[in-house]
């Protein structure tokens, strides 16, 4: 890793969590509370039923999934803001800011991921890896997808300073459309279309059926993700590219 | 040796465009000095943050093989919900050599001499503190050239003795300086070239006597 996304890695991570008595471990409580909600509130108002996958497993991986990219996006607009001083430190480049705080988000989600998992093996929850390249590879394309999406934001954010509020906007209802709580099967075949443009939901139904042995996966594919990511990628590199000059000057 | 080369630099405003220099040429040879001088607003920041990096110019050349510091006592570049010893790390970790880091801390903490508070968070810091810590930081390093943008009147007088021990020395052992300086004897002591700034843009002097007669005669 070059040295400058390491230094800015390390200093992002005790930033973060350097400051709270838990420390770290927030990481973990804060997305665990929020699967906690879901549940709850799903076990109250709703009857629907998924076969072949516990509904724990099912919200935790909608969760998780949806939480990953717009933690990265979110974060990605403040980053060159946030750390615009450091420029005047040679090694540092205005991508580096946005890399490094995408390491960190993806590394985080993997680990409450982990633990998540380690969860529900213990408590006898079903939670069987089967599928560990697309489990891998979802992981990848969708961090590199968010990644892309995060410096378009940062990007779009320098050239209009009203972004900032209009961004995290946009984020938002990715959480009721993304299939965190609900899957195609909740859905008649007709309105498919409506919601798989949206890479998130592929992301999030392949990675329940790599989890869930029994979890019958259809309609979503590895590589439109993977697609997407290349897409997006390129894009933002082509933007940030005609953009560096005017970034360093902030 | 750093050489600039027909360097221009003019920012858009809403009044219009506003040029800070144009064809801006000039030499800086290794184990010297440049002073940059000129009234305030005249776009000597401008000019160090270029030299440094932290800026673009809109056209010219900088040749440069050798390595600049970021401006010493840099005001901002600390986070300032980590200690001083975390945001050392964090500039060590960009500068040098996994090894030296250690030494690096060591040198910081015995250059700034502020006990108990180097392991606590840098926003609990009063302003000497802050510029104990960062002027330390930057002598930690042996850079060619340090970039020096008024930097000077920092901490009490025995403080300001040792940064100026620190420069010497780093002088002596053959650093060149880059100085933004209205005290001509820093200039005098550092400098041997130096570009006068003014709203005419700016104009390069090979002695630096002569640079500080024109800058005294129209300031």
């Amino acid at each position: 890793m070059r040295r400058a996304l390491l230094a800015l890695f390390l200093r992002e991570l005790k930033t973060r969590f350097g400051k709270y008595q838990l420390g770290y471990a927030w990481a973990f409580i804060e997305p665990l509370g929020t699967i906690g909600v879901i549940f709850a509130v799903l076990k109250a108002f709703s009857g629907a039923t998924y076969p072949g996958i516990s509904l724990p497993v099912f919200l935790g991986v909608g969760a998780i999934i949806n939480s990953l990219f717009v933690e990265i996006t979110n974060r990605s607009i403040k980053a060159i803001e946030a750390n615009s001083t450091l420029f005047n430190y040679r090694p540092i480049r205005p991508i580096d800011t946005v890399i490094a705080r995408m390491l960190l988000e993806t590394i985080l989600h993997i680990s409450v991921f982990v633990v998540l998992a380690g969860l529900f093996w213990f408590f006898g929850g079903e939670f069987e890896v089967n599928d560990f390249p697309t489990l891998f590879f979802v992981f990848l394309f969708l961090a590199i997808f968010a990644c892309g999406i995060g410096i378009i934001y940062m990007l779009l954010t320098d050239a209009y300073s009203d972004a900032d509020k209009v961004l995290p906007m946009l984020n938002r209802p990715l959480f009721f459309i993304s299939g965190v709580f609900f899957s195609l099967k909740n859905i008649p075949s007709e309105y498919w279309s409506l919601f798989l443009w949206n890479p998130l939901f592929h992301a999030i139904e392949l990675t329940r059926g790599a989890v869930a042995s029994g979890y019958h996966v259809e309609g979503v594919s590895l590589s439109y993700l993977a697609m997407c990511s290349v897409g997006s990628l390129t894009f933002a590199m082509a933007l940030y590219h005609r953009r560096e000059r005017r970034l360093r000057l902030r | 040796m750093i050489r600039i080369e027909k360097l221009s630099k003019s920012y858009r405003t809403k009044a219009g465009t506003h040029l800070v220099f144009r064809d801006l040429s000039l030499e800086v040879p290794l184990g010297t000095g440049l002073a940059i001088l000129g009234r305030n607003g005249s776009g000597k920041t401008t000019l160090v943050n270029i030299i440094g990096g932290a800026e673009n110019a809109d056209g010219g050349r900088i040749i440069c093989d050798a390595s600049i510091s970021w401006p010493v006592g840099l005001a901002g570049g600390f986070q300032p919900s980590l200690t001083a010893r975390d945001n050392i790390k964090f500039v060590a970790r960009l500068y040098s050599e996994k090894s030296e880091i250690p030494r690096i801390i060591q040198y910081v903490r015995d250059f700034a001499e502020i006990g108990e508070y180097f392991d606590m968070p840098v926003r609990t810091y009063s302003s000497g503190m802050h510029s104990r810590i960062s002027f330390g930081l930057s002598m930690a390093f042996d850079f060619d050239y340090y970039l020096i943008d008024e930097v000077t009147s920092v901490g009490d007088p025995q403080f300001r003795n040792k940064c100026d021990t620190a420069l010497e020395e780093k002088r002596e052992k053959g650093a060149g300086f880059i100085v933004v300086s209205h005290q001509m004897e820093i200039v005098r002591r550092f400098c041997n070239v130096a570009v006068v700034m003014s709203s005419q843009g700016g104009h390069f002097y090979d002695d630096v006597e002569e640079a500080i007669k024109a800058y005294q005669n129209n300031g």
